[in-house]
């Protein structure tokens, strides 16, 4: 028993990784024991995905050591990694709908034979199944099966070919509450069978619920590494969380006129059918900016959807100053006043073969001053693309390239030159800095605030803790699809926040130890 | 991605794109390769490749006569390379020009047969007749274009059936009611002059070609200069930005499909109202089929289509004239152009992957 | 009563033809089957039959023997659809674009190579060969009726049948053709276990070449022993079109094979049937139907959920 403390089954050793300028992992240092359940604990771009590509080999870390089971490993593929018995069941499955999860399961695997004999094989997984109280039709094509069900076939997928160290990625992101509570039980079997198990998630109520110790990551590195019996919410919430930023923005408070943006009771679904935004209703005024802070998979982008009119809404409604939008498409929203700058940039809302000019005038291209008659006005179209890359600071070589090959914050630029070139009611932007460096970032601030002054209302969601307090006037957090709390910027601290954002409701010092 | 047999201390990397220069470097080194195939293939059936491409080349610019026969060689599949152009640009794959060529001909017919003492003047008539054909080209592109926007069935299946079900609506017609009282033979009665197409500066040359000049002028002032054109091409190069900023892709579809059968029909009225002045069958050797490879080869602009198209004409003008000196056959014409079409996709696609220091 | 018996001889054999013209469209369908199920979307099929129509011929021809010919035609749809994965699969071009290149190169080649071989093709002259004759199963063609029909047919077309059940073995009974209906699906699920997607739908490709020229074969080494342009007729494109009808599912697809039999059995009979509406209307049955069949199909839900989409490795 000593021996295997004092070796550990995973032992990462300096870990570095970086993607360019842009350092993911920074001298990463902590360590597995056999039989745990280890959790990985941060917010996004913390470094925790990046760490956990490198464990299961996805990814060649520039640096550092890996070394598992005693031996210093370097894998070249996930399957060196599994075939060490390292598996990793990730955030999105990897799942052939219509077969079913035998089938799933065995595709491709060395013990599956030439001739199949699936008789046989769902014998060995319903053993399993029945071994981890997994109770669920093997038979059924995937696409048939909850949410939870998929994901236990990618556990499944991992038990078969018989694995020492399990990675979860945020696995409870799509689940409902007893469906998480089912997986940790399978889990902590696992555990008590010998399977370690690192769970990456941004949750503080797993952490103290399941797992045995916790390795806390902020940005790229690994801050603490403590046993969880030792911790409670409140001391992981600071380690998680951090302390204040410096810099501010000259932000001049504008009077809070009328709402411009009432959501009421809006739910919506995932394309799982799962609720990714469940009852949420947020009001946002005239002159006001209001960030919406949570961990990306919360139900920020289903609801971004739904409000650009791109995705149904099951419940609730949507008004935009006199007018009801809830489900019109999205021109419809667009011609109303609703500008939006959009998460996931090339692939849904510009066009890549096309130039940047066209792009800036794409969804207004029928406007009067761009088209008459059928007939594109080209110059006015030149006049206004050089007129937005010169105030949006757009580097591109001119009007004519094409948008694939800019980076992606002049990308980003592109969409709010499109957006805020002519008068809007409400903006809703979504992470719209990422990707842009600092004067970049400024420059959209500022171009933000000015619609405040022209009696825009803006809903800012995003994950950066600092940006929303440098401009909010109020912050909500979204976790799991539901508001969990609203502040004033005045009453915010980023202390408040960040446990919001991680799950926690109740304030800090009413909390107690995890095992009374 | 690829089986590592020999270690090179190279890795393979794929570009994002190729540019310009590389785009037409591959043009270039594609049809050097397919001269070099051609000269070897000609060789190898025991003729002197030089000579043949000399025949080649003098049968087709080599005297006046031999330019005008390339240019009216060149009418039809320049205008089924611009009615592919259309479709091609919002990704959109008709391969039933051949069909809507023939539908637009045989409406032409239509009208002329149906009302045979219309004593128009010819700039009445040559008009009202390809307008009747653009119509009726625009019909037969309709129905997969409907099928399409509604209902999202498959276009090319459905242009290629429907490429076969109208020839043979077409036999059946000029074998029966439409057929000329007396012939043996599948064609329709003589055309009234006033139909004719007329023919420019005292030579064979018609105005088709001028009507398809124009056409590739209204094609590319369409593409890029008109509303409908900017949403023709973010249907092909994005539909789902484009849905997202308000284009309504049905409408895109059905229209595209309504304007390419109609320039498929324009190039079946043209050809029988400037060369055979009758409805014959055998009219078309395969214009709609080329038109594609013109579009290919064009890479989906007028005026690489216009060239591929001249180039096309000239090729088959020369190939007449190579049939005299030597015994090569006269289809060598289609496979060259088959060849350099895949070669030229292939130095594309080549030219995007590049070797990097490991 | 005579009537009766003439009648029955009739339909005997229209249904004897329609088996024939139906294993044609099997073989192709089946072949492109395997394909569309890894993948891709491979719209070749008319050029690889064409070239296993003329590469069967001409093999035949040269080696006087039936069977050389066929392995020629296999070789020759083989060779084109090499081509084609090499452009699709391999260097990731468009495979709507690849395969209707292919398709025209294909027959641009085929073309000039038969025009090349035999300059003096005239109207008199025409090279041909004796094509294969019917192969009558011992006892089984005896029986009455369904013995004609079933049992004395080509050995192409008992060859379709066995590929038929071989492949619809090989796709659901097999290891390999689990894989093969996985890449279909999710190619990424294919990718993470280690297995090589582009080699796997490589070989899948070259696989549809060889039935498509086997079909080919069939269609000058069996029916007319002679070559001309566009002997397959679109049979190629109705092939995929069966594909679709057939919901990518074996039983389906010879069944809907069968059926486009039927309707050609019938077109060649038609004077014989005495029906007065123009012969032309039943030429073009075929590819009346197959629109409507793509129209019905259009909510058919077998289609493979990554067909004809490159898989790029993220």
């Amino acid at each position: 028993m000593n021996s295997e403390v004092d070796s550990p089954l995973l032992k990462v050793d300096n870990l570095n990784k970086s993607f360019g300028q842009f350092i993911a992992n920074d001298q990463i240092c902590f360590d597995v024991i056999k039989g745990h359940i280890h959790c990985l604990l941060g917010e996004n771009g913390a470094g925790k995905s990046t760490l956990a590509k490198c464990i299961y080999g996805a990814s060649k870390p520039d640096s550092g050591r890996i070394v598992f089971k005693g031996q210093e490993v370097s894998f070249s593929s996930p399957k060196d990694a599994i075939r060490l018995g390292i598996g990793m069941v990730h955030q999105h499955f990897v799942l052939s709908e219509p077969m079913n999860a035998v089938e799933n399961i065995i595709v491709g695997e060395e013990s599956t034979g030439t001739i199949l004999n699936l008789q046989n094989d769902t014998e060995k997984i319903q053993n399993l199944c029945d071994q981890y109280d997994l109770t669920f039709d093997l038979s059924l094509p995937v696409s048939q099966l909850s949410v939870g069900e998929q994901q236990w076939i990618e556990i499944l997928k991992a038990l078969y070919v018989g694995v020492d160290l399990l990675l979860l990625d945020e696995p409870t992101a799509v689940l409902t509450p007893q469906e998480v509570e089912r997986l940790f039980g399978v889990i902590s079997k696992m555990a008590a069978d010998g399977i370690s198990v690192i769970l990456i998630t941004h949750k503080l109520d797993e952490v103290i619920d399941i797992s045995n110790r916790v390795t806390v990551l902020r940005k790229a590195q690994a801050i603490i590494t403590v046993d969880t019996d030792n911790s409670t919410k409140a001391s992981l919430a600071k380690l998680l969380v951090g302390k204040e930023f410096d810099f501010k923005v000259n932000k001049v408070k504008v009077d809070r006129g009328a709402p411009v943006l009432e959501i009421k009771d809006l739910s919506v679904l995932r394309d799982n059918k799962r609720l990714a935004v469940n009852r949420v209703s947020l009001t946002v005024h005239e002159g006001e900016i209001l960030g919406l802070a949570g961990v990306s998979g919360n139900g920020q982008s289903e609801l971004f959807d739904a409000l650009v009119g791109v995705r149904q809404t099951e419940n609730g409604s949507i008004r935009l100053a006199e007018d009801e939008i809830t489900n019109c498409s999205p021109a419809e929203i667009s011609n109303k006043g609703m500008a939006s700058v959009p998460q996931d940039r090339l692939k849904q809302w510009l066009i890549g073969n096309f130039s940047v000019k066209e792009n800036l005038i794409l969804g207004a291209h029928s406007n009067p001053t761009y088209c008459s008659r059928g007939i594109l006005n080209w110059k006015n179209i030149m006049e206004f693309s050089k007129e937005a890359i010169n105030n949006f600071d757009i580097r591109t070589i001119g009007p004519e390239q094409k948008v694939e090959q800019l980076s992606g914050g002049n990308l980003q630029k592109i969409i709010l030159a499109r957006e805020i070139s002519q008068p809007i009611k409400t903006l809703i932007a979504s992470s719209p800095t990422r990707g842009l460096d600092i004067n970049a970032s400024y420059y959209v601030y500022s171009r933000f605030l000015e619609q405040l002054k022209l009696k825009a209302g803006i809903l800012l969601i995003s994950e950066d803790l600092d940006e929303l307090f440098n401009i909010a006037d109020r912050i909500a957090v979204i976790y799991n699809g539901s508001i969990l709390g609203e502040y004033c910027i005045e009453d915010a601290t980023i202390e408040k926040i960040g446990l919001l954002m991680a799950g926690l409701k109740e304030e800090p010092e009413s909390l107690v130890q995890k095992d009374n | 991605m690829y089986k590592k047999i020999i270690k090179l201390p190279y890795t393979i990397e794929k570009r994002k794109d190729i540019g310009f220069l590389l785009s037409s470097l591959s043009i270039v080194v594609a049809l050097t390769v397919s001269i070099l195939a051609a000269a070897g293939m000609i060789s190898l059936y025991g003729e002197d490749a030089g000579i043949v491409l000399k025949a080649i080349a003098r049968g087709s610019f080599g005297s006046m006569s031999a330019l005008i026969d390339t240019l009216i060689k060149a009418t039809p599949i320049l205008l089924t390379g611009l009615a592919t152009v259309v479709a091609f640009r919002a990704k959109i794959w008709n391969i039933g020009q051949e069909g809507q060529l023939y539908a637009g001909a045989m409406g032409a017919t239509f009208v002329i047969l149906t009302f045979p003492d219309l004593n128009l003047p010819p700039v009445v008539h040559i008009p009202l007749l390809l307008f009747v054909s653009m119509i009726a080209g625009a019909i037969w592109g309709g129905i997969p274009g409907y099928l399409k926007a509604r209902y999202n069935v498959n276009e090319i299946i459905v242009t290629v059936m429907l490429n076969y079900v109208i020839q043979y609506l077409c036999t059946f017609l000029l074998n029966g009611p439409w057929q000329e009282p007396g012939s043996y033979y599948y064609n329709t009665v003589k055309f009234p002059e006033s139909s004719f197409l007329p023919l420019l500066f005292d030579t064979r040359l018609h105005i088709g070609f001028l009507i398809a000049l124009i056409t590739a002028f209204l094609v590319y002032f369409l593409t890029w200069k008109m509303k409908l054109g900017f949403e023709i091409r973010a249907r092909g190069d994005n539909p789902i930005a484009a849905n997202h900023k308000g284009i309504n892709i049905q409408r895109v579809t059905l229209i595209t499909m309504l304007l390419s059968g109609a320039i498929a029909g324009l190039a079946g009225g043209v050809e029988i109202l400037g060369i055979h002045h009758k409805l014959i069958w055998g009219f078309s050797s395969g214009f709609g089929f080329t038109g594609i490879l013109i579009c290919l080869l064009g890479r989906s602009h007028p005026l690489g289509v216009i060239i591929a198209s001249i180039f096309f004409g000239a090729l088959h003008n020369g190939s007449s004239a190579m049939q005299i000196y030597s015994d090569v056959p006269r289809s060598f014409v289609n496979l060259i152009m088959g060849l350099i079409i895949v070669m030229m996709l292939f130095w594309e696609a080549g030219f995007k992957y590049r070797l990097r220091r490991k | 009563m005579l009537a009766d018996i003439l009648q029955s001889g009739l339909i005997i054999s229209i249904l004897a033809t329609a088996v024939r013209m139906g294993t044609i469209l099997l073989l192709a369908a089946i072949g492109e089957l395997v394909v569309e199920r890894s993948g891709v979307l491979n719209l070749s099929v008319e050029g690889m039959m064409l070239s296993g129509a003329f590469g069967g011929f001409m093999g035949a021809y040269y080696t006087n023997s039936l069977w050389l010919g066929v392995l020629s035609a296999i070789l020759a749809g083989l060779l084109v659809s090499a081509l084609f994965g090499l452009l699709a699969v391999v260097l990731q071009i468009d495979q709507t674009v690849s395969g209707l290149t292919v398709n025209i190169f294909a027959a641009g080649l085929t073309f000039y190579l038969y025009r090349a071989l035999f300059p003096n093709v005239g109207a008199t002259s025409i090279p041909a060969l004796k094509p294969f004759s019917q192969f009558q199963i011992p006892f089984l063609s005896d029986i009455p009726i369904i013995g004609k029909i079933l049992f004395s047919q080509y050995a192409l077309s008992y060859l379709a049948f066995i590929l038929m059940l071989l492949v619809a073995f090989y796709l659901y009974r097999t290891k390999s053709g689990l894989i093969l209906r996985t890449l279909g699906e999710n190619p990424r699920a294919v990718d993470m276990k280690g297995i090589n997607v582009m080699r796997y739908r490589f070989l899948a490709v070259l696989f549809g070449g060889m039935m498509a020229g086997l079909a080919g074969s069939f269609i000058t080494l069996a029916s007319v022993g002679i070559f001309v342009a566009d002997i397959t007729s679109g049979r190629g494109w109705l092939a995929i079109a069966i594909v679709i009808f057939g919901d990518w599912k074996p039983v389906k697809i010879l069944w809907a094979s069968l059926f486009f039999g039927f309707i050609d059995a019938l077109q060649m009979q038609l004077q014989a049937l005495g029906v007065q509406l123009p012969f032309q209307l039943f030429l073009a049955m075929p590819y009346i139907l197959t629109t409507l069949a793509v129209f019905l199909a259009r909510k058919r839900s077998g289609a493979p959920l990554a067909l004809g989409v490159h898989y790029v490795r993220e």
